[in-house]
Order: structure tokens, then sequence, then C-alpha cells
């Protein structure tokens, strides 16, 4: 998976951001409200990334064990195809 | 706290940077040029104007701003004038501003947003167009804005937006000349499937500038009349008071610690109806004038003549319109407060009768 380009992170009074620029105004008005945790993944998430991936980065940089960093990396998955920012796969 | 309790995130934001003096909102005042001519405009000035008092900033300049202002923690930004469409480089420099991670509001009044500007806006969208509309037609538009055709224009824009699904706000002053066309304003953009926002509050002109301000301003509760008409359109348009005691003067002001604004010749304050305290950035960075800016502001307080005043309730200063009104945010003047003593026999003569 990979994020669709068009977004720039924002880290303001300790809170973190995805807002849509340039052309990606058309597809999301307003901004995605990101956790620490989600800015982290959405920097990895410009390149293409494995939900094992991607787990694999959370276990390096916090103090999580593999089961749970899989599970939140789930859970976030989830939130961007709702949101449908995710490029589209050929599978 | 549950859920239920939290407020939506963009005012949770505002909250945050507030508490720490992080500078969240930016109004950017392009130019004080524009292509109407609006009777009660506190901002309004002819190019020989402008050239007698400073000078524009240039495209470099504003992006330099711009690029400073994300670094130290602002997200939205409001472009503004005069209008802002007079500009020449206008094209450009939003371009490279909706590429820098901002949400961008456009404030105008819309007449010049036609098949053309909407070409290039379309492929990259604002946040919203806050779009101050005048009247209901274009005689309206040609008593308050004193231009031709006005209506047509702007009402050709709000259509074009809408195709493009850019959001919009309506956003409306009230003065003698469209007083009586409120409602079909209303009429309008309840059509238009478009919130309208009213208000009298006009203030008089400030930096320089010239307006008829104080003889087009509608206030009809300064009248003894208690014509029923009367009372209604104004019920029609913001209410006033009775606003709760505040007694921490700077708190009054909802933006204050968390909004600058940039006036055309690079001075930054935190409202544009004051001239002063200001840093001028031509000779420092954003974070560096903000800093400032709050350490200069912090020591203001609010007029003597007001502490202990029994009209205070229905008093509707703030700092801004003081200094606009008044001449500066620590002053009064007896006009300004036969307003508060006129509306305060007017709301508990009207509870009388009640």
């Amino acid at each position: 998976m990979k994020i669709k380009s068009g977004f720039v992170i924002r880290e303001i009074a300790g809170q973190y951001m995805a807002v849509p620029v340039g052309e990606r105004v058309n597809d999301l008005h307003g901004m995605i409200a990101l956790n620490e945790t989600g800015a982290f993944i959405w920097n990895l998430l410009e390149n293409e990334q494995t939900e094992d991936d991607l787990a694999k980065a959370l276990i390096e940089e916090y103090d999580v064990s593999y089961e749970d960093a899989l599970e939140a990396v789930k859970e976030f998955h989830e939130l961007l195809i709702r949101e449908q920012v995710l490029e589209a796969t050929n599978t | 706290m549950n859920d239920c309790d939290m407020p939506p995130y963009p005012e949770l934001l505002r909250r945050f940077a507030k508490a720490q003096r992080i500078p969240l909102f930016a109004q950017l005042e392009l130019t004080a040029r524009c292509n109407f001519n609006c009777r009660m405009c506190y901002i309004h000035m002819d190019d020989k104007h402008i050239k007698k008092l400073g000078q524009e900033l240039t495209t470099d300049e504003w992006l330099r701003i711009c690029r400073e202002a994300k670094e130290a923690g602002t997200l939205y930004i409001s472009l503004t004038g005069g209008e802002i469409f007079t500009r020449p480089d206008f094209q450009e420099l939003y371009t490279k501003l909706s590429e820098m991670g901002f949400l961008i509001t456009l404030m105008t009044n819309a007449s010049m947003i036609d098949e053309k500007v909407m070409s290039w806006l379309k492929k990259r969208p604002p946040y919203m167009v806050r779009i101050s509309l005048y009247g209901s037609n274009n005689d309206v538009y040609r008593s308050v804005c004193q231009v031709e055709n006005g209506f047509c224009r702007v009402d050709k824009a709000i259509r074009l937006l809408q195709e493009a699904g850019i959001p919009i706000v309506l956003k409306s002053i009230v003065i003698k000349n469209n007083a009586s066309d409120i409602r079909e304003m209303y009429r309008y953009a309840s059509e238009r499937k478009l919130n309208l926002s009213v208000t009298e509050g006009i203030a008089k002109p400030v930096r320089g500038a010239s307006s008829e301000a104080s003889s087009v301003r509608f206030e009809p509760y300064l009248e003894e009349s208690k014509n029923p008409d009367q009372v209604r359109l104004k019920k029609l348009v913001d209410g006033h008071g009775p606003f709760p005691h505040r007694p921490e003067y700077l708190m009054e002001c909802k933006p204050y610690g968390s909004t600058f604004t940039v006036s055309w010749d690079g001075k930054m304050s935190w409202c544009s109806f004051l001239s002063n305290p200001y840093v001028d950035l031509n000779n420092c960075s954003v974070d560096e004038a903000w800093q400032k800016l709050m350490e200069i502001t912090s020591k203001i307080h609010k007029p003597e003549a007001c502490n202990n005043c029994k009209y205070e309730e229905y008093c509707l200063r703030c700092p801004g319109v003081l200094a606009a009104e008044c001449g500066s945010y620590d002053q009064v003047s007896e006009d300004f407060c036969q307003r508060a003593k006129r509306l305060y026999f007017l709301y508990n003569g009207i509870k009388r009768e009640d």
C-alpha cells in the first residue's frame, strides 16, 4: 500500500494532521487528524509498504510487541481505505 | 471527558494553539485596491493613495512570509484585501501557496471570478471562498458598491464555484443603502442553498483609508422609534447583548493569541482594524514578529472609562473596534458609548413591554 501524492503532514501544537494540497483538495475537503503513530506510518507510506513492513517499523521505533503493532497497522489501514487516500493497487 | 463532550477537531486545535500562543490563523491583506468602491469599506484605497503611504509586498515577499508562517505553526490562511483578484500576480501567488500545506480561504467580492479564473482555480480549489454579498440585484449593488452589473457578476461567480464543488460562505454588511434588501438577500442565499450571515457592524476607515462609514451606518436602534418593522429588521441581523461580564480585555477577542494579520505593506498585527501595535515584517521573520507582538500586546488593557460601566453588557467594544471608532484600543468616545447606552434602554424597554 502507498499513500496518494498530494498530502503534506503538519505538526502544530503537538497535533498531527495530513493536509491535501493542490489538486488533491478535490478529493478531500479539510484534513485528516493523526496521532503521532499515525503520522509516523503515513510518512513511511510515501513508499510502497506491506502491513508486515509497517509493523516491523513500529516495533523498531516504539516499545510494542509485533502483535500489537500489526493490530494498530491493520486498524490504520482500514482508516486509510475509508478516507480513500491510498493509491489503487493491481491486486 | 467522553466523546460527546469533545469539541470538533478544528476548535480543539484552536484552543491548543491559543493556549500555547501559536499563530494558527493568518489573515493576509494582499492589497488595499479593489474594483468596487463600497461606501463603508474600512480599507479601500486607490493606487495614488497607496503609493503615498507605502508599497505593496511583492509575490516573493508574500511567499517568504507564508513559508515562515508555516514554520511558526500557521495552518489556516485567509487571503483578503481590498479585492485579491485585482493583484496581477494572484494566480501565481495562489498556485504556490496551494502546495504548501495550508487550508486557504479566499475572501472576495467574487465579481472577478469568471470562466478563465475557474479554469485554474478548480484544479487546486481553496478550502473555502467567503463572498461579501452586498445586495440581491444590480440596483442595490450600484447604491452600495458604486459599480454597474455588480450582482450579475457575483451571481455568475457563485454558480461557477458551486458547479466546481467549491465551498462558499456568504457574508453581508448592512448599511442604509441595502437595509431594505436583507430579506431578498436571505431569499437569494436560500435559493442557492448557501449560508448567509449578516452584520451591521461597520467600522470607520483605518490606516489612512477613507469612506462614508459614518453617514451610511445602519443603526435603527439609535433612533427612538419603536417601529415594529425596524425592531424586526434589527433582529434579522446579529443580535446585540447582553454580553457577559468581561474581566480580561484581551480575552474578549477570540482571535487573540492564535491569529495574526499582515497588512498590504507588511505590518503584522493581530487585527486588521489596528494601526498599532504592529511589527514590521520587512525587518524580521514571522516568528520574531509574532513573539514581539505577543510581548507588546500582553500589556494592553481596557479603557479606564470602562471600569464599572453600567452599560458594559450592551457594549460592542473590542480592541479593534475601539481602535477604528475611537482612535485607539484603549480609548472610548462619547459617541461610541452612546450606542451602548441606547442598546441598554432599548433592550430594557422591550423587556418591560413583554
